[in-house]
Formats: structure tokens, sequence, C-alpha cells
């Protein structure tokens, strides 16, 4: 039960990477640059369900995308909501 | 897969470009010294850390093919790399230091869910 954190955009080396790293059960939060996902609602990792995807609000709206992520109604947490995250996960990785 | 080990560290960064390989080893030869067993991923760009005709580079830029053979010393013998980055980097696995293990996409994923420390370079 792993919570995987994302630093970078969707299709990079690390996004790519932590694709083939993450399994059922798990978890995938996007932050800093990897927000602009809420961009692309039809990536891969918004169409799957086999582990929930979040993206950290405060980066939603340093970069102005706090719009899309509701409007493509994405699941999304802020702050708090990372710490319980890193709480509910045993572990956690970062991808960058 | 046996037991799993103490420690997986991963390897993302090609060598000379920056210091993240040298610290990668680093990380994975002070464990090894401390006794504990680990097993390093070679993933993306990390992969070309394997190549065995890497020379010293420019001055400065310490070569880090004698690290990845000083792993065996410390009996770190566990080196994988998935094909997928193999056929992605167009890297033929003979042109590899010897000892490297592929692993097909789900060996990989069954990595990620066995309980070990896992660091990230």
């Amino acid at each position: 039960m792993i919570l995987h954190i994302l630093t970078t955009a969707p299709l990079s080396d690390a996004a790519r990477q932590a694709e083939q790293a993450i399994n059922p059960g798990d978890a995938l939060l996007l932050i800093e640059e990897a927000v602009s996902a809420a961009l692309q609602p039809d990536l891969d990792c918004w169409k799957q369900t086999d582990y929930p995807v979040f993206l950290l609000e405060e980066d939603l709206v340093a970069r102005g995308f706090a719009n899309a992520a509701s409007h493509h109604r994405l699941a999304t947490v802020d702050i708090e909501g990372f710490v319980q995250l890193t709480e509910q996960y045993e572990q956690s990785i970062t991808w960058y | 897969m046996d037991k799993s080990e103490d420690l997986m560290v991963i390897i993302r960064h090609a060598p000379h470009n920056s210091n993240w390989l040298r610290e990668g080893l680093d990380a994975a030869l002070v464990a090894a010294a401390f006794g504990q067993s680990v097993r390093l991923l070679f993933m993306g760009q990390g992969a070309l850390a394997l190549c065995k005709e890497q020379q010293a580079g420019a001055p400065g830029q310490k070569a880090t093919l004698p690290t990845i053979d000083m792993l065996e010393m410390y009996e770190i013998d566990q080196l994988n790399v998935p094909d997928q980055t193999l056929e992605e980097l167009n890297i033929p696995l003979a042109s590899l230091v010897n000892g490297v293990t592929p692993l097909s996409e789900s060996q990989v994923k069954a990595l990620f869910s066995q309980p070990r420390l896992i660091f990230n370079f």
C-alpha cells in the first residue's frame, strides 16, 4: 500500500515510471507540475479504477487549473488531505 | 521472488549528467555495508549506468562504472531493469554489465508490492 507522489508533467519519464510501479490498492497524488494532468481528463490515470488519483488543490490554484479540475470533476485534496494520505498509506515514494 | 530484500534503490538517472546516480549507488553501498540486503532497479535513463563501455569521462566527472563493478563486492547482486526500458532505449542486454536481470512489467509491479524500504534516485 504505497502513496506514489508525482511532481512532473503527464507523459514525462517519471510519470511513466510511476505508472510502471503503481499497484491496485496504492494511491497516486499529483503535485507541483503534475497537476497539469487536470487539463487532460482523457489521460489513462483518470480512466483506470485500480487506484485513486488526487490533485493537490494549492498547486492547482497556483497554476490556475482549479476550474479545470472541478469542471472535469477530478478528485482533489488540500495540504491537510495530503498529510492524511501520508498517514493512511504505509509508505510513500516520490517520482520527480 | 524469494524473501524481499531489506532495501530497494531505484536508479533513474544516467551517469555523468548529474550526481543522482552516484548518490543512489552510494546509498545502496552504505546500506549493504551495514548488512542490509539491497536490490537495485534501474529505470529509464538509469539503465545507461549499466553500459559496460563507459569511460571516466571529462576530468572531475567521477566515473560510475567502477562503482557498479564494486556492487558485487558488497554482495549486491540483484540488478534489475524493466524489459520496457531496454526496448525504449534500444539497448541490448549484451551491452550491459554482467549480472543484470531484465524484468517483465508484472515482475516490476511485483517488486513494489513487497514490503521493503524503497529509495528513489
